[in-house]
């Protein structure tokens, strides 16, 4: 499997007075897709700049590829960060910014890039000051798929883009991750559609990790319990005695509907219908805003 | 579980990151040159106009193309303050180190100062026949290491260093704005403009040159003297900006 | 073929590598996919529903363990022989706890006799056993 292993050991990045993060440790596998999320302001840029080697820690440290990537060569040049707004010189056509980047990149693919070229509908004679918003975003993509850099980290790099490029990104990146497997971190706060690639995910919030998990375990550990309020309350107070969280709570009338986060199995959720009571699952992006509106620091 | 980036067929790891270097000196002077072949152009068509009208009213009795050396040195300063802001943190998103960049920005402030300099020698070289045929006498406003146009060595050595030194103190600048901020930069500015004074104050070729000289009534050293002296002040002024850039955090763009 | 619905058609209510093993199950038992059919490949999977290729190999590995599918190595995933009849037989035992258990705790919540209930069973019973697909048919649009 190739693609760099991402490390961080008691890292704290500070700018200035401020705590950007704060000592936090984990480890990405190599070689998989991983969502790394937050809020805005969770930390989640600053910790990407570290792993790009755009800044050295405050304390602590990061390991790509099992050294640290601050003016590391060879990490460094394995290493591709992809930003919203798009490094690029103004000045410079499209043309230009692909042969910049190709001689840079040990592992650039022109031909895929070629055809990423043609998918978003870029123009390579356009400057790059001239493009949109989306097309900067769809350039961003192209550079950062096409050099298939072993640690290859987009943030926020969708925003931008309306719904029929975003589509040819999510087929794009997963059609090419299939076929060289590296490792990826996607980092935004908004998941809805993209949570699917991930394999794993990585919550930042505050500075702090509040998980870093497989993505299906994350998915299988949230749910939301519905029906009458007492019926609801009762089980649920069960189910803390078991561990699982509750994140919060929803009243219409007399109908109450819980968020809870923990394992639930089998026979609870058949004890839940025996109950009267609805047992649903949440998707990630609800999870997500949930576990970081409390705020509440989940042990993993 | 330590991975290893596919290296090309061919290539082995030395020579894939020496590319780098090559890569940025090659855009850096590829930029530089988009608008040098106009300027020089230009600055011989001016040069030229001057000689024209002068010469219509009265005899020339001194060199023009000795003041034509003066724009270059500002713009050059102008291009080392623009190209280390921009190219620099582009580089290193592009996987570059700081020390690779910094390599391709000495290097190629090292050849573009060459090329003026030799733009300036056949510029000095080509008047000094002019003014040769035509009788004028092509004497210098200000002390040189050269004695006259046809002085070609010294005439290159120095302005090659002038022309350096306006670079490493755009580059200065440069790297102190985007270190410091807008703020410290500012007042950071008389530091970085040291090395430009200094190289015109040993070379005395500016126009305080010789006021400094006259000022503290020294004579003046020998030539090769004063080229090293430069060098040695160029190297220090240069490890000062190997410091502020080597591990310069890449401003986030948001 | 590329799936023509933006989520793929997985909703928010299970996670999907359950979704795609619920899928599997539903078109082997259908006889949608038959008995030693290959199945489409954990990247074509992915690929085709905008997945992550590890979330259909979950789903892939959970029906494996079932019996359900099983694995040529080197040529890709295939359908058990014996895997509708599997199925069938998990599906039964599924089918008191899963439907009639909430069936009877609704019918009791709406105050529908269970009596009621089973008569209702039994005339369909009977019904299914005399008529033809046609008038099956007939009787679907009748109602």
């Amino acid at each position: 499997m190739t693609g760099f292993q991402v490390q961080a050991v008691d890292l704290s990045i500070n700018y200035g007075n401020t705590v950007a993060v704060d000592r936090i440790g984990f480890t990405l596998e190599p070689g998989k897709i991983h969502g790394l999320l937050g809020r805005n302001g969770s930390g989640k840029t600053t910790l990407l700049s570290v792993l790009a080697g755009l800044r050295r820690p405050t304390t602590g440290r990061v390991l790509v590829d099992g050294v640290d990537p601050f003016e590391n060569a060879r990490v460094m040049a394995g290493t591709c960060l992809i930003r919203e707004s798009g490094d690029l010189i103004a000045t410079d056509r499209v043309g230009r910014v692909l042969d910049f980047a190709a001689a840079l990149r040990p592992d650039w693919d022109a031909d895929f890039a070629a055809q990423l070229i043609a998918r978003f509908g870029l123009s390579l004679d356009k400057k790059a000051s001239a493009l949109s918003r989306g097309q900067r975003s769809a350039l961003g993509v192209v550079l950062g798929l096409a050099a298939r850099s072993p640690l290859t980290m987009l943030d926020e790099v969708y925003l931008g883009m309306d719904a029929p490029t975003r589509y040819a990104f999510y087929d794009e990146l997963l059609a090419d991750y299939v076929e060289h497997p590296r490792t990826i971190i996607l980092s935004s706060h908004l998941i809805d559609e993209i949570e699917r690639l991930f394999e794993g995910v990585l919550v930042l919030h505050e500075g702090r990790v509040l998980v870093n998990d497989d993505a299906d375990a994350m998915r299988g550990r949230g749910a939301s319990v519905t029906g009458p309020a007492d019926v609801v309350d009762q089980f649920v107070a069960t189910l803390i005695v078991d561990g699982v969280r509750a994140l919060g709570a929803q009243r219409l009338g007399s109908t109450k509907q819980v968020s809870i986060f923990g394992d639930v199995d089998s026979d609870t959720r058949l004890q839940a219908r025996a109950l009267g009571l609805e047992i649903g699952s949440m998707p990630l992006q609800d999870l997500f805003v949930h576990l970081t509106d409390s705020g509440r620091e989940i042990l993993r | 579980m330590s991975t290893t980036t596919p290296i090309r067929p061919g290539l082995g790891s030395g020579l894939r990151l020496a590319r780098a270097e090559v890569v940025i000196t090659r855009r850096l002077l590829n930029e530089m040159w988009k608008v040098t072949r106009w300027l020089w152009p230009a600055g011989v068509l001016v040069a030229v106009i001057v000689g024209i009208a002068i010469s219509s009213v009265s005899p020339i009795t001194q060199s023009i193309w000795e003041n034509a050396g003066q724009w270059p040195r500002w713009w050059l300063f102008a291009m080392a303050i623009a190209l280390v802001a921009t190219h620099l943190p582009v580089a290193v998103l592009h996987g570059v180190t700081r020390r690779a960049a910094i390599r391709a920005v000495t290097l190629s402030g090292v050849l573009v100062s060459m090329a003026w300099a030799a733009f300036m020698v056949c510029g000095h070289v080509v008047e000094q026949f002019i003014y040769d045929r035509l009788g004028w006498p092509d004497v210098l406003d200000t002390p040189h290491l050269f004695r006259d146009g046809y002085d070609v060595l010294p005439m290159f050595a120095e302005y090659t260093l002038i022309f350096l030194a306006y670079v490493i103190s755009g580059g200065l600048i440069g790297g102190f704005y985007y270190r410091f901020g807008w703020f410290r930069g500012t007042l950071l500015i008389p530091g970085g403009l040291l090395p430009a004074v200094a190289i015109e104050g040993l070379l005395s070729t500016g126009w305080y040159g010789a006021g400094l000289q006259q000022g503290l009534s020294v004579s003046r050293p020998s030539a090769p003297v004063l080229v090293v002296a430069s060098i040695v002040v160029l190297s220090l002024a240069w490890q000062v900006l190997y410091l502020v850039l080597r591990d310069v955090q890449i401003a986030n763009k948001k | 073929m590329r799936n023509g619905t933006l989520d793929g058609g997985f909703d928010g209510r299970e996670p999907i590598y359950v979704q795609i093993a619920d899928r599997i199950r539903h078109e082997v038992l259908s006889g949608t996919l038959k008995e030693d059919d290959q199945v489409m490949s954990t990247t074509q999977y992915a690929t085709t529903y905008r997945i992550n290729p590890a979330t259909a190999a979950k789903a892939f590995a959970q029906l494996v363990d079932e019996g359900v599918l099983f694995k040529k190595r080197g040529i890709g995933m295939f359908v058990s022989p014996n895997a509708r009849a599997l199925l069938a037989d998990e599906g039964r035992e599924r089918f008191f706890a899963d439907v009639v258990e909430p069936m009877i705790a609704e019918a009791r919540m709406l105050g529908i006799p269970l009596t009621e209930v089973a008569n209702r069973i039994a005339e369909a019973d009977i019904t299914q056993a005399d008529i033809t697909p046609a008038d099956r048919v007939a009787e679907g649009e009748r109602r």
